[in-house]
């Protein structure tokens, strides 16, 4: 039986060197009760073997207590986070206990990170010889971005008799910054992105994509000859290209939410940042504004990942938007049909992409996680 | 992952093995606790046969269809049992309880069925003290608590060790020594512990357990109003255990033969003895369940304290040393005849008595003036048929025999001199058997020789008479105590001296038994270790009470009291100290022996350990041995330079014969390996590591 920690019968002992916190298990529970039961029987009848019985039961809380205690004594508990953390996944980190008892080995230690904020950390380390270091690599799951203060780590154990839980607590002074959750784009969806946001360019270009047909020259060039329309229109024709895609690329947050915490500007800043990931992924230049703050995508996102980490989505009061600064720049805005638009119009060519169409697509694409 | 079934799926055969192995033999102590108990007879050989079935059939425990089908078909059987088959539901819940320990031993897959079956298995221990309290009882205790805490702990790692992801191989076995060691050694603190906790706990009963001694009264014939020669003989036949008695006192006891007085007759009719006229008085009672047989006014000091531990017999007799001036104990009543047996009403299983020992010189008594009247001397002088030869002999033994005491020391000493204990070939005459003792066969037994010196001393009118009881028994030095058993039943004569003074005449030629001759061997003597803790177990647990507690405070608080007073009165003369420190040495000095010698075993097995376990450090760390290595050859005149390599220094001790180099060569191989190479020595290297290194050693 596992009581849950807010209301769990902890008892503390504060002994002279560190304090270690009791919990019952449920075989401990079973066990104190039968323990009172034969206790009550020995005291209603003075039956003297049932009091030595109650005593030998007494005897092995006691003896419980000084093994699990001395389990505990000398080991340091080291946890290390990746430099990197997203929410919304399962996130790999590295801890470590290192035994420092010269004789004495550690036995059945669990080593955990409890916090209101992400699901428990827990590791369980079976057999540390005195004077080494057992290691290894456990999950972490964060369910939202944000920086995160980590204050205390637990070593548990139930040697000897998993009756008690005993529990020491070692205070630390960690940062965590948890990124907001990535949503990685199938091709479908990037497609229809592309095909649908990404516009075609109007202007020639040396592009892939083709712009049109038009009639051949004698300044083009064979290569560029479409034999097939050539031939339909008994006439040669020669492709047209798109010119690359140079058009400067910006994209907009507009999902201020009156109040927070507001889960749709939440899963707003994940799409974006998630859009942020895609051009950074294809190599596409994007500028992406935040009301006061923009950043640059090119090769890396990071600075807009440890910017969005514990951004908080409020307008502020002097807004100092950007504007585009090129008349044929692309420029989306992200919006909410939930939540109202909070910005002016940035651009006369500006298009919207309404969160809840991606939500839609995504949850039907099964978009996977980073 | 499901916890609770990773249990049994996760570890290695034998792991499985050893657990499941250790909860049936859990089960089999409760078994045989169960069978020790002689109340549950068959089922307890149920279980256990069902134990060893389980043990060699079952493979790989599951919870299978069978099984239901069985559970259901028993609580069907169940109420067949409860309402046609012993007619009575305790009875039949104990089948139902054995049956839910079978089905689970039968049954154990998950770690939830391991604790049910500890739990089990608990319950039936509770209920085997419950029926006994043996010492039998004790040692199955101290087996279920070894291997309770075995099992407990196993499964606890067990348990643990199916949760490490990714799996890892169990570092140790469950039946490894040193597991058993630090098993051994938390039972041993918890039973410490316990001891302690069990001798504070405060009392709310006294705890007597005299309504639960167990096994049938003994028959004791010699202690009832009227016995007939030969009695005693039939007494001294049996091997039963009668008491066990602890006898301290404030004056030297060394030496002293302890007859433990059970009941006087004064009169005889040739071949029985009786109580003429009992004269029953109820002796005075206070508050503390103490009985006064006296006005209470002896002094506390000059009293011989007896702790008596009483088996079950079918005798009302108070036994103790003679004179019983006081009694403690849970009687209703105690009763005193005209000779002085005391009678309990409500017999409890212990008692304490305090006598005053009638030691007088013969001097003393040799000048006595013996006054009686005329209806006692008439009591203690009968005789059914005086015996002309009798009375010749009685006149013969006391010829030039002035006082009262010499006469009879006389009549004892010719009956010890003249006559053969035996308890074989008595004088079996109908007619006079204490003449055809004394003319006739020469020989018999105590009641033979008590009788006849009874007879020869009415014959010389010198009141006397016959008592029955044990003669001293068994001392167990270790706990100090002495085993009275039934073959100690004795018959020995009580002369009158005057002002109410009955002195013990023994005229059987028998040794002094037991004595306090203390030996080494003494104290390895299996049997007498085991009595000591049958007695142990009996006093300190069964019988333990709220007045123990409060004794225990009061001796301590004396003693302390006691100290403190002479550290301050005394002077700090050497000679004063010296006193003081022989003192407390001939007070303390087993105990101080005791502590001296285990804190020096414990010292040499701690020195032991750890030459062996930094061996196996040396064995094991590659830096370590090949440093022992260098420092062996360099005692030898071989010294390595820190410029030179390994390799090179094999090169350099050329000169050494050739299985020497080939050492050398297989340590600085094994050195590379570990220590540049991550190998780990195996336990073959480390036997090879440390064969060459003995070699080396030994080298010349």
């Amino acid at each position: 039986m596992a009581f849950p920690l807010s209301f769990r019968p902890a008892l503390r002992f504060r002994f002279p060197r560190f304090p270690v916190a009791v919990e019952f298990t449920r075989e401990g529970l079973v066990f104190v009760l039968l323990c009172l039961a034969i206790g009550a029987a020995a005291v209603n009848t003075g039956n003297n073997v049932l009091y030595f019985i109650f005593s030998i039961m007494l005897g092995m809380i006691v003896v419980s207590g000084m093994v699990s205690r001395r389990m505990l004594q000398g080991l340091e508990p080291v946890i290390q986070f990746p430099d990197h953390f997203f929410s919304g996944v399962a996130n790999v980190c590295y801890v470590s206990v290192l035994n420092r008892k010269k004789r004495l080995p550690s036995i059945a230690i669990r080593f955990v990170v409890r916090d209101h904020a992400f699901t428990s950390i827990s590791r369980n380390f079976f057999f540390i010889n005195p004077g080494e270091q057992a290691s290894g690599f456990t999950k972490v799951f964060f369910s939202r971005r944000g920086i995160f203060r980590l204050a205390e780590l637990e070593l548990q154990t139930q040697f000897p008799f998993s009756f008690f839980l005993k529990i020491r607590r070692y205070v630390t002074d960690q940062t965590v910054r948890v990124y907001p959750k990535i949503y990685r784009f199938s091709e479908d969806v990037f497609s229809r992105f592309a095909h649908g946001v990404l516009t075609e360019s109007p202007y020639r270009g040396d592009s892939q994509q083709l712009l049109h047909l038009r009639d051949y020259s004698h300044l083009d060039s064979s290569n560029r000859i479409h034999w097939k329309a050539s031939a339909k229109a008994d006439k040669l024709m020669v492709k047209e290209f798109q010119k690359e895609q140079g058009r400067d690329l910006y994209l907009y947050f507009d999902c201020f939410p009156k109040s927070l915490p507001d889960e749709t500007a939440e899963r707003a800043i994940s799409f974006l940042a998630s859009l942020a990931f895609l051009f950074s992924e294809r190599d596409i230049t994007a500028r992406i504004v935040l009301a006061d703050h923009a950043f640059t995508i090119s090769d890396t996102i990071l600075p807009l990942l440890q910017h969005l980490a514990d951004w908080s989505p409020v307008l502020p009061s002097t807004l100092k938007s950007e504007t585009p600064q090129s008349t044929d720049a692309l420029v989306l805005v992200l919006q909410s049909r939930k939540v109202s638009p909070r910005l002016d119009s940035v651009s006369p060519s500006a298009r919207s992409i309404y969160l809840e169409d991606w939500a839609q697509l995504m949850i039907e694409d099964g978009a996977l996680h980073l | 992952m499901n916890t609770v079934t990773t249990v049994l799926l996760h570890p290695t055969d034998t792991t499985r093995r050893h657990l499941r192995l250790g909860a049936h033999l859990l089960v089999m102590i409760a078994g045989i606790a169960l069978l020790l108990s002689q109340k549950v007879f068959f089922s307890s050989s149920i279980l256990l046969a069902a134990t060893l079935l389980a043990w060699f059939t079952v493979r790989r425990p599951g919870k299978s269809t069978f099984w239901e089908i069985v559970s259901f078909a028993y609580l069907i059987f169940f109420f067949a049992d409860w309402f046609f088959i012993t007619r009575s539901l305790a009875p039949s819940l104990v089948h139902l309880f054995i049956f839910i320990i079978i089905n689970k031993l039968f049954n154990l897959l998950t770690e939830r069925d391991y604790y049910q079956l500890y739990l089990l298995t608990f319950l039936s221990m509770l209920a085997a003290t419950s029926l006994s309290v043996e010492i039998e009882m004790l040692y199955m205790i101290i087996f279920y608590i070894l291997l309770l805490v075995w099992n407990i702990m196993s499964l606890t790692l067990v348990k643990t060790w199916s949760r490490v992801d990714p799996p890892e191989p169990f570092p140790f076995s469950l039946l490894s020594p040193g597991y058993w060691a630090f098993i051994g050694l938390s039972v041993l603190v918890t039973v410490l512990f316990a001891l302690g906790i069990f001798f504070i706990l405060p009392r709310t009963q006294l705890g007597y357990l005299a309504a639960m001694r167990p096994g049938q009264s003994q028959h004791v014939s010699g202690f009832s109003q009227k016995v007939t020669l030969g009695d005693i003989a039939e007494i001294q036949e049996g091997k039963g255990e009668v008491m066990r008695i602890r006898a301290s006192s404030s004056q030297p006891l060394a030496g002293h033969r302890f007859y433990w007085r059970g009941i006087a007759f004064d009169r005889y009719d040739g071949k029985s003895w009786r109580t003429s006229n009992p004269g029953t008085k109820f002796l005075f009672q206070d508050s503390s369940n103490n009985f006064y047989a006296t006005g209470g006014t002896e002094d506390p000091a000059s009293l011989v304290k007896q702790e008596v531990y009483m088996a079950p017999l079918d005798s009302l007799i108070i036994f103790g040393q003679d004179r019983v001036v006081r009694l403690e104990g849970n009687f209703f009543a105690v009763t005193r005849d005209n000779n002085g047996t005391l009678n309990a009403m409500g017999m409890p299983g212990h008692y304490t008595a305090y006598s005053k020992l009638n030691l007088v010189s013969p001097d003393l008594l040799r000048s006595r003036r013996i006054n009686y009247s005329e209806s006692f001397h008439r009591t203690y002088t009968q005789l059914t048929n005086r015996n002309p030869g009798v009375e010749r002999l009685a006149v013969e033994i006391a010829t030039g025999k002035t006082s009262v005491y010499d006469r009879v020391a006389a009549v004892q000493r010719y009956l010890e001199t003249n006559y053969r204990y035996t308890t074989t070939d008595l004088p079996l005459s109908a007619q006079n058997p204490v003449s055809e003792f004394l003319f006739v066969k020469k020989a018999g037994h105590c009641e033979y020789f008590a009788t006849s010196m009874v007879v020869l001393l009415r014959h010389l009118g010198i009141p006397s008479r016959l008592v029955n009881g044990f003669l001293e028994g068994e001392f167990n030095e270790i706990g100090e105590f002495y085993i009275v058993r039934q073959s100690d039943a004795h018959s020995w004569v009580e002369v009158y001296f005057g002002d109410g003074l009955w002195l013990t005449f023994d005229p059987s030629p028998r040794e002094i038994a037991g004595g306090a001759n203390q030996s080494i061997w003494t104290f390895i003597n299996p049997r007498k270790i085991l009595d000591s803790i049958s007695f142990f177990w009996d006093r300190y647990i069964l019988i333990f009470s709220a007045q123990d507690q409060l004794d225990v405070l009061d001796t301590m608080r004396e003693r302390y009291r006691k100290l403190s007073e002479s550290l301050r009165s005394s002077d700090a003369s050497p000679e004063s100290l010296r006193n003081q420190s022989y003192r407390i040495w001939k007070r303390y000095r087993r105990s101080l022996v005791y502590g001296v010698v285990a804190a020096m075993l414990s010292l040499v097995m701690l020195r032991i350990y750890s030459i062996r376990r930094k061996k196996n450090e040396v064995l094991k760390s590659p830096v370590l041995f090949y440093q022992e290595m260098l420092l062996l050859l360099q005692q030898k005149g071989f010294s390595k330079t820190p410029a030179m390599t390994p390799a090179e220094f094999v090169e350099a001790v050329g000169s050494l014969p050739q299985p020497a180099r080939e050492d050398i060569s297989s340590i600085t191989s094994l050195f590379y390996k570990a220590r540049f190479g991550n190998y780990v020595l195996t336990r073959d290297d480390q036997v090879v590591v440390q064969s060459a290194l003995s070699r080396l050693e030994q080298m010349k």
